[in-house]
């Protein structure tokens, strides 16, 4: 028998075999049929050598019995004294025909017939297991072939009860579709539930994208429906439904420990119990063939509750079927964890896996971190690792949510593959564009520190001691803060995988500018007395001015780089515009140190202001050189991605 | 059903210079009064940003929910905006070169109850990206988009005002700032996204399309004038007439966009002395509150004429058509933006009684106004009280401040209303010398002869109280310090102490304060107030 029935018979489901059994009687009824009729065939001969020998092969071939000893049994028999008859492999004909003939009980044993029980005596009556050897006796023969009612009772009187019987439980017993379900022996009341199932299963079958599977059995066994369904084609792989009362019990077989885990999983928003997860080895199976057995049961509150958790539990097989291939296409990317959170979050909003699989699986994300993200993912470095668990995990769910709908949608493949390929892409440019925020954020304190500098000065009254104290501590927290930002985006962009990279040098030199800023704010706090710092005020505020302009140049290029990753060439421009406006205005800067520095070293005696003042326009004009080398690296990551060689 | 069909009132550069003829019978009763004013400014031929008006006839239908009067809303919301665009070259909804717009109330008289105008509608967070691209302030775009929240979440959705000052009120702790202006770009980027979170779990984010928010305000804004202490102030004043309010949709204009802009407020005429001559102050890189907080010490037309001669030319070219226009000194509110001139604002000037007379003197010298217009401008000025004054001899002063309102006085120090009050009440003359003036002290600024303050600018609320009141008035004086001991305040003027009760003398003129009590020398302005005599009774 097949793993299957194997499996059913042992959760002690033999209702739902009775079509089964109903066949296998019928051919067994055809072989003993045959049987016997090799034997008295054999017999014939063995009397009769010169009547020429009756060929059995059509017959036996439609059987399934195209075995050349039982031509040979005929051949080979020979008379022997006493009017025994040698019959080669008789034996053999004897324990066959034993074995057909229970086989034809086993449906009327199945459906609890008060015959079965009758049948099985007569059987055993015959003692056909004790007979062994080759030679035949007149009443061995009389025994198993003789159809006189008269004498004792024969295999041959046996086979033709059994098989009126048989036909009589055929005519009981039929089988009908449902819903698309095979169904027998059903209660009126068991329609509704079986076109629930049958709803939920029809509502996500598409799901499995052409994969063989999910055919639907029920039958009424007792006080139960059940329902078995086959899941896709695997052995082992088995869900076997009960119904009794409001009682749904539910009983899944499978010979992974995660798939099963998978599947009690996807009934957390029902109310159910579930019995713990234990291994088995059904009886008769290969070695090997252990499973794991889980048994859940909801008690409903209502008709229409009981329905509606069939239909949910209906739709929920789909998203069995090649699950651990599916989770092992996943792997390569993300973590075993992350894999199955997938592929629940997958059959929580109906898309499934098997759209993925069907459009390549991993070879379809392979392929697609070659041909878009060359160079940005280093070979050998997991998704995760490259992206961020967060933007991986993101990223995968999207792709087989878009194959799934996709392939419903019936459109190509090929376009399917670019939309993966456009999105890997989009995920990729997406994490630099995370640095260049951070980037605009450090700006932005560059800026904030610029202005305060220059605010304060602007008067060109110069900084009184309280004024200086605050300035100092307010500039402290912003270079503080533009630390945090720096080690984040170094982290980011130094990590082992080495995203955003090239905007590295961007950062480093927006860092140093905050340093020198923070730095000239320092100077300027601890001067002397304010009467000194007015004769400096102006030509210092002038220098922060332009520093000002050269930090909203390179903000105006960052926020035009943002904008538009993909290279639109009216963002391209504005953003070559800025770098270009911060390039100037270091120029300027430069000029303004130069001509400060000139007017104190002129005007200047007290070596106290003028170094204050030297030391704060040097600081000032270094932020600015920093900013300017800060936009020109922009600038040639920018040209960079116009250069024409890339896709 | 409404009979109605109503275009959007445009104001704008391209329309300046229309003759009379077109768009007639449109008045503040049709648009409301600052939206009146703008017009003129604008048909004046003086650059305003530009705006649009739905009228106040609509105000009635939208109230009673018509159908047809809603839809002619949501028409001349498109009108005009593209009107907008046009003159502004920006785009509404554009994440790139975002246009920004204000929204705010108007009826033909001001009113308790009418809707709070709502700043940078338009914006969103994918725009604040546009506005640093177009600006390269990211503080700017950041505090941009926490005010649009703000405004549209209490004025519009009516989400209380503490959900926004209490997230405000930490974050201002836990930077250690004085204030939200002190605020950096970092911080202001967390309140935005602290705002935003806040208002969608009280669900009512601000709506992300930009032509829902302008729709969702120009409704409020004509529903607020049904608010129940709008009525109520109507009935209260037999105000039953008016039909309604206008709703004005204005471009954002920033002034602190950056060093080629600024904001200002300029006189049209010295405001202490009335002498003619632009009288301006003017902070770069500021909106107007900026000017008026004294946080920053502004420069003054000077300032403007260094960085930027074209502007402060059109500046002063503008301030004196309009006061011809007005017929009267003018208080103009005007902004800068990447070196282009705007103008906000205009009214009558605040002036002191010494000004108010040289002011109707001059208007009516030059045949801008007739006598009796003269003496109208005149009435509510006590002609008796106006004295000149100086202090007898020299003498070096112990400090300097900004010189905010004329006259030269010496009283007793008083470092609180209460004690300026009393002093006053016993007949001894007060300076009242504070380190901030507060509108509480409004009362003090009153009892005292002067004020002495230590922050402050010309156009701080000090100097503006203490002109209408003609008391003398020098603030910025920054050699003034502060002390308190055993409960007791005390004032060091550089190395001097100076106790409650001590004398004191200030030129408000001059902004130099003195030591100890020096001679008063008056002057009456004996030839004007001849000039006025001689315009009859």
């Amino acid at each position: 028998m097949t793993v299957k029935t194997g499996i059913v018979e042992h959760l002690g489901e033999k209702a739902i075999l009775v079509p089964d059994l109903l066949a296998g009687a019928l051919q067994a009824n055809d072989r003993a049929k045959l049987r016997m009729t090799v034997l008295q065939e054999a017999v014939a001969h063995a009397r009769h050598p010169e009547a020429g020998v009756r060929s059995l092969s059509g017959e036996l071939r439609a059987a399934g019995m195209d075995d050349p000893a039982l031509e040979e049994s005929i051949r080979g028999a020979r008379l022997l004294p006493e009017d025994a008859v040698l019959v080669p492999g008789a034996d053999d004909l004897v324990s066959g025909l034993r074995g057909d003939i229970e086989a034809m009980i086993a449906p009327l044993d199945a459906v609890a017939a008060p015959s079965a029980a009758d049948f099985s005596a007569r059987l055993q009556q015959l003692r056909l297991e004790e007979f062994s050897g080759e030679t035949v006796g007149d009443a061995e023969i009389a025994t198993l072939t003789s159809a006189n009612r008269e004498g004792r009772d024969t295999a041959h009187l046996l086979v033709m009860d059994l098989h009126k019987a048989l036909n009589k439980l055929s005519t009981e017993v039929s089988v009908e579709t449902l819903a698309g379900a095979h169904v027998l022996h059903i209660a009126d009341d068991d329609r509704p539930r079986i076109r629930a199932f049958m709803r939920g299963v029809d509502r996500t079958r598409g799901l499995a994208f052409g994969h063989p599977g999910l055919g639907t059995t029920a039958a009424r066994s007792g006080e139960r429906l059940v329902i078995q369904n086959d899941i896709g084609t695997t052995d082992a792989h088995v869900l076997v439904v009960a119904v009794e009362a409001g009682t749904v019990t539910i009983t899944y077989t499978d010979i992974h420990l995660r798939r099963a885990q998978f599947f009690v999983g996807l009934f957390d928003s029902w109310k159910m119990d579930w019995v713990p997860l234990a291994e088995r080895k059904a009886r008769g199976l290969a070695e090997g063939a252990a499973f794991f057995l889980v048994t859940g049961s909801y008690t409903s509150r209502d008709e229409n509750d009981c329905q509606a958790f069939l239909e949910y539990l209906g739709s929920r097989i789909v998203f069995l079927i090649d699950w651990n291939k599916a989770r092992k296409a996943l792997q390569p990317f993300v973590s075993k964890s992350e894999a199955v959170r997938l592929l629940r979050q997958a059959a929580a909003e109906d898309y499934g896996h098997r759209g993925f699989l069907e459009l390549g699986g991993a070879e379809l994300l392979f392929d697609a971190i070659q041909r878009s993200a060359e160079g940005r993912i280093p070979y050998g470095t997991r998704l995760d690792a490259a992206l961020g668990a967060t933007q991986a995990y993101d990223l995968l769910a999207r792709v087989m949510r878009l194959s799934s709908q996709g392939l419903a949608q019936r459109r190509s493949a090929r376009l399917l593959r670019d939309e993966v390929r456009a999105e890997l892409t989009q995920c990729v440019v997406s994490v630099e564009r995370e640095i260049l925020d951070i980037v605009l954020r450090q700006l932005g304190l560059a800026r904030d520190l610029a202005s305060m500098i220059q605010d304060a000065l602007s008067d060109g009254r110069g900084l009184n001691r309280e004024a200086a104290q605050r300035l100092s501590q307010r500039a402290k927290h912003l270079e503080a803060k533009a630390d945090v930002l720096t080690v984040r985006a170094r982290e980011m962009a130094e990590g082992p995988m080495g995203r955003g990279l090239r905007f590295l040098p961007i950062v480093n030199g927006i860092e140093d500018a905050v340093d020198e800023l923070e730095e000239a704010v320092f100077v300027l706090s601890i001067a002397p007395d304010h009467v000194a710092t007015e004769t400096i005020a102006r030509p210092l505020g002038e220098l922060a001015r332009t520093a000002v302009e050269c930090c909203s140049g390179l903000v105006r290029a960052v926020a035009a780089a943002l904008q538009a990753p993909a290279g639109n060439r009216r963002d391209t421009a504005d953003t070559l515009e800025g770098i270009e406006d911060a390039v100037q205005a270091e120029k300027q800067a430069d000029a303004a140190q130069r001509a400060a520095i000139a007017g104190f070293i002129a005007d200047i005696d007290c070596a106290r202001t003028l170094t204050v003042g030297v030391e704060t326009a040097r600081a000032i004009e270094t932020s600015t050189d920093r900013i300017a080398h800060a936009a020109l690296v922009l600038r040639h990551c920018v040209l960079d991605d116009l250069a024409p060689w890339k896709s | 059903m409404s009979e109605i069909e109503v275009h959007p009132v445009l104001i704008g550069r391209s329309l300046s210079g229309k003759t009379a003829s077109d768009e007639t019978g449109v008045s503040a009763r049709d648009i409301g009064s600052k939206a009146a004013q703008l017009r003129l400014m604008s048909r004046l031929g003086l650059r305003v940003p530009p705006a649009f008006v739905l009228p106040t006839a609509l105000c009635g239908p939208v109230n009673r929910s018509d159908e047809d009067a809603l839809r002619q809303v949501r028409d001349a919301l498109t009108m005009g905006i593209r009107f907008l665009e046009q003159e502004t070259g920006r785009v509404f909804g554009d994440p790139r070169q975002p246009l920004l717009v204000s929204v705010r109330s108007g009826a033909e008289r001001s009113m308790p109850g009418m809707m709070d105008t709502v700043l940078n509608v338009g914006l969103n967070e994918a725009a604040v990206y546009g506005l640093m691209r177009l600006y390269g302030d990211p503080r700017l775009a950041w505090d941009s988009l926490r005010r649009l929240q703000q405004g549209y979440g209490e004025v519009v959705a009516g989400i209380g005002a503490g959900v926004f000052e209490e997230r405000l009120a930490v974050l201002v702790a836990e930077e250690g700032v004085a204030a939200d202006a002190d605020l950096d770009s970092e911080s202001l980027e967390r309140l935005a996204l602290d705002y935003r979170r806040a208002m969608q779990g009280i669900g009512k984010p601000l709506p992300v399309d930009p032509a829902e928010q302008l729709e969702r305000a120009a409704l409020a804004v004509y529903r607020s004038w049904e608010a129940p202490k709008a009525r109520e102030y109507r009935r209260l004043n037999h105000f039953e007439d008016l039909t309604g309010t206008a709703v004005t949709v204005q471009a954002m204009v920033f002034g602190n966009a950056g060093g080629a802009s600024g904001a200002g407020v300029a006189f049209s005429r010295d405001p202490a002395t009335g002498a003619p001559g632009v009288y301006a102050d003017f902070l770069f890189d500021a909106q107007g509150e900026d000017v008026v907080s004294g946080r920053r010490l502004p420069g003054d037309l000077s300032l403007l004429e260094r960085r930027l001669p074209h502007v402060a030319r059109e500046l002063v070219a503008g301030i004196a058509q309009l006061e011809a226009a007005q017929k009267d000194m003018q208080d103009v509110e005007f902004t800068v933006e990447e070196g282009v001139l705007y103008f906000l604002q205009t009214r009558a000037a605040k002036r002191t009684p010494r000004a108010a007379l040289k002011v109707a003197v001059d208007l009516v010298e030059a045949k801008t106004l007739t006598p009796a217009e003269g003496r109208a401008l005149l009435a509510g000025v006590d002609l008796d009280k106006i004295v000149l004054t100086r202090f007898a001899g020299e003498e070096a002063p112990a400090a300097t401040g900004i010189p905010a309102s004329p006259g030269t006085v010496a009283g007793r120090a008083a470092f609180d209303s209460e004690t300026a009050t009393r002093l006053a009440g016993q007949h001894e003359p007060v300076i009242l010398i504070r380190h901030d003036i507060a509108t509480d002290d409004v009362a003090g600024i009153a009892a005292a002869s002067g004020t002495l303050t230590a922050a402050g600018n010309r156009t701080a609320h000090a100097a503006v109280v203490a002109r209408q009141l003609g008391r003398a008035c020098v603030v910025g004086c920054r050699a003034l310090g502060f002390a308190k001991k055993d409960g007791r305040t005390s004032v060091t003027i550089g190395d001097h102490t100076v106790s409650s009760g001590d004398w004191l003398s200030i030129d408000g003129s001059s902004g130099a304060v003195y030591l100890g009590r020096r001679e008063v020398v008056t002057v009456r302005p004996e030839a004007e107030l001849a000039i006025v005599a001689g315009w009859g009774a």
